[in-house]
């Protein structure tokens, strides 16, 4: 894999914004970025194809495993919570996606970062607008990505064996209103979703009623919500007034409630004392001390629901702290990790791939480059190809 | 096993349908407007005879509440019929659908079913003042005043006013609906996504 550098296309603003992407630059900055590129072989993108199948099956018998045992509260989830992990796990409420995070440079197997399970955006980047920019720029080129194909054909899955007047057929989608990222990634999971044959609405998650005589949610029109999806933490559901509503109501969530156990990094802990020295794991615990002689680069401290690289903090092999980011998580725990090399991007940046996992199957990648080692709402997108 | 496809067919769709209009519908469309449209004066529907004596001012309006009653009972007849009670009941709501030998005396012709009468009206929407209409209120609650002609007319009532207790598919969207139950956390806290 190599990093080079590219002349952006002179227009790329307006390319960009022709095809929907109208959240491509913050405060000034670019968040969209095409002045470089990341070009693979094809050797490498199977290998990260299949990590990423790999990463998910040992996620889903984490998720087993820590509910067979009784671990959630290590997780910090308990009571109604708990309740809704279990439930939809038995019911086995099925799942649209996530994006398992890597730190690959291409030398040694590429390592899990996180699992991006419950809330993950940043998809129509990499469906719609790094596919656009290939197109125009290096159209022999290949990219993986089949997000788009993926997606509708989970939105048909879900639609099988549903009668034709059943509510299930109507998907609402609901994220923080008005925002214009969350709103991007909400359009292009209802436009496929459409594809699919679904009748859709979108809702502000404020907007959300809870009918007290049908004990339904409802929607603005007073029609039940059936079928949610939400781009809004599970973790924040179920602090907040309506979530004891939550197992009465009948709704099914994408993603369910299960996703909590993959979404929190407590994950990392239970991955690695199932899979111990697994090629595609960095040593992690909730006890510094048990990782310090596995962490030849140092040592990072993550917040349990942190987000964004919010309240991360990296330190060396000697204990110094190398960088810090604060933020408002943290008051449910932590957990620690060996610090892994990530990919390089320019003096002093570095680069985090998210492979895509739609349904159970990895179908696609994104590339998120940071201007130092952790990577948080200021990074850019930035696109692929492999040949 | 990669990766190219069909996109531009849907990106064609995305960009057009949902991504683009979405930008300027941000304005959610708060319906639930039965009730409540501007500038429509509210139509007096009385759920039961009771309810349009409690309000009658003299002997004439007794009797014309009586009378009125008995016009919109004639005009039953006239309400749309459907052969089973479920498929009136799809319509209707459970519970609100009666056989129509029930309310129409007339003969022959059973084995069908009408919605109950919900309530009656003068007027009715139909510009004659002085007739009084049977008024029903289908599951999702618009209220309709039918009777009027051949048996097939009816009229959304748009502005109800209901005299004596609204009926039960109404009362959700007046009383039982609350709202504002999600999305606190992401108020207090200042995060720019949800996402990660």
């Amino acid at each position: 894999m190599q990093r080079q550098l590219i002349t952006a296309r002179p227009d790329w603003q307006a390319s960009v914004e022709a095809i929907g992407f109208d959240f491509h630059t913050f405060d000034a900055a670019p968040y969209w970025s095409e002045e470089s590129f990341w070009a693979f072989t094809t050797a490498e993108i199977d290998g990260l194809e299949k990590v990423g199948n790999e990463l998910h099956g040992m996620c889903m018998q984490a998720v087993q495993q820590v509910i067979d045992d009784r671990r959630l509260a290590l997780f910090g989830i308990s009571g109604l919570a708990e309740d809704l992990v279990k439930h939809s796990w038995e019911r086995k409420d099925p799942h649209l996606y996530g994006r398992v995070d890597l730190a690959y440079d291409g030398s040694g197997p590429p390592k899990l970062l996180e699992y991006n399970a419950d809330t993950p955006t940043s998809l129509f980047e990499a469906a719609i607008v790094q596919w656009y920019w290939k197109q125009a720029c290096f159209p022999q080129a290949d990219q993986f990505n089949s997000l788009e194909e993926g997606l509708i054909e989970r939105f048909r899955r879900l639609m099988q064996g549903i009668p034709s007047q059943d509510p299930r057929r109507h998907l609402h989608l609901s994220c923080v209103m008005p925002n214009v990222e969350d709103e991007g990634n909400l359009k292009y999971i209802e436009a496929c979703a459409i594809d699919a044959g679904f009748t859709t609405t979108r809702i502000d998650i404020a907007d959300i009623g809870w009918d007290r005589g049908r004990e339904k949610f409802v929607d603005l029109d007073e029609q039940v919500i059936a079928r949610l999806f939400k781009l809004y933490p599970w973790e924040w559901m179920v602090k907040e007034s309506f979530g004891f509503n939550i197992p009465i109501a009948g709704t099914q969530f994408l993603e369910p409630a299960w996703k909590m156990v993959l979404s929190n990094k407590a994950i990392l802990a239970q991955l690695w004392e199932m899979f111990p020295q697994h090629d595609y794991l960095l040593p992690a615990s909730f006890e510094r001390e048990k990782i310090m002689a596995q962490s030849p680069l140092g040592v990072v401290r993550k917040a349990l629901l942190g987000r964004e690289g919010a309240n991360i903090t990296l330190y060396d092999a000697s204990g110094s702290v190398l960088e810090s980011q604060d933020g408002a998580y943290g008051a449910e725990g932590y957990i620690w990790q060996a610090r892994a090399p990530l990919a390089r991007a320019g003096a002093r940046g570095s680069a985090v791939l998210g492979v895509w996992l739609i349904g159970d199957e990895a179908r696609g990648m994104g590339i998120r480059e940071a201007e130092g080692l952790i990577t948080t709402d200021m990074c850019h997108f930035v696109p692929h190809v492999f040949s | 096993m990669i990766r190219t496809g069909r996109m531009a067919v849907l990106v064609a769709a995305v960009s057009a349908a949902a991504l683009l209009s979405g930008c300027d519908d941000k304005q959610p469309q708060r319906r639930s407007q039965i009730g409540t449209p501007q500038g429509q004066q509210e139509q007096v529907v009385y759920r039961t005879l009771d309810a349009c004596l409690a309000q009658a001012k003299d002997m004439d309006g007794v009797q014309a509440c009586r009378d009125g009653y008995a016009q919109a009972m004639a005009k039953m007849a006239e309400a749309p019929k459907y052969e089973t009670q479920s498929t009136c009941e799809d319509v209707y709501g459970p519970g609100n659908c009666v056989p129509r030998e029930s309310v129409v005396h007339e003969g022959g012709g059973g084995g069908w079913f009408v919605p109950y009468m919900m309530g009656y009206m003068i007027g009715g929407g139909f510009g004659h003042s002085t007739a009084y209409y049977p008024v029903y209120v289908d599951r999702g609650g618009t209220t309709y005043a039918g009777g009027y002609g051949n048996g097939t007319a009816s009229t959304v009532v748009s502005n109800p006013g209901w005299h004596g207790g609204a009926p039960a598919a109404i009362r959700p969207s007046s009383s039982s609906v609350v709202r504002g139950g999600f999305g606190s956390t992401a108020m207090t806290s200042a995060v720019h996504t949800t996402g990660g």
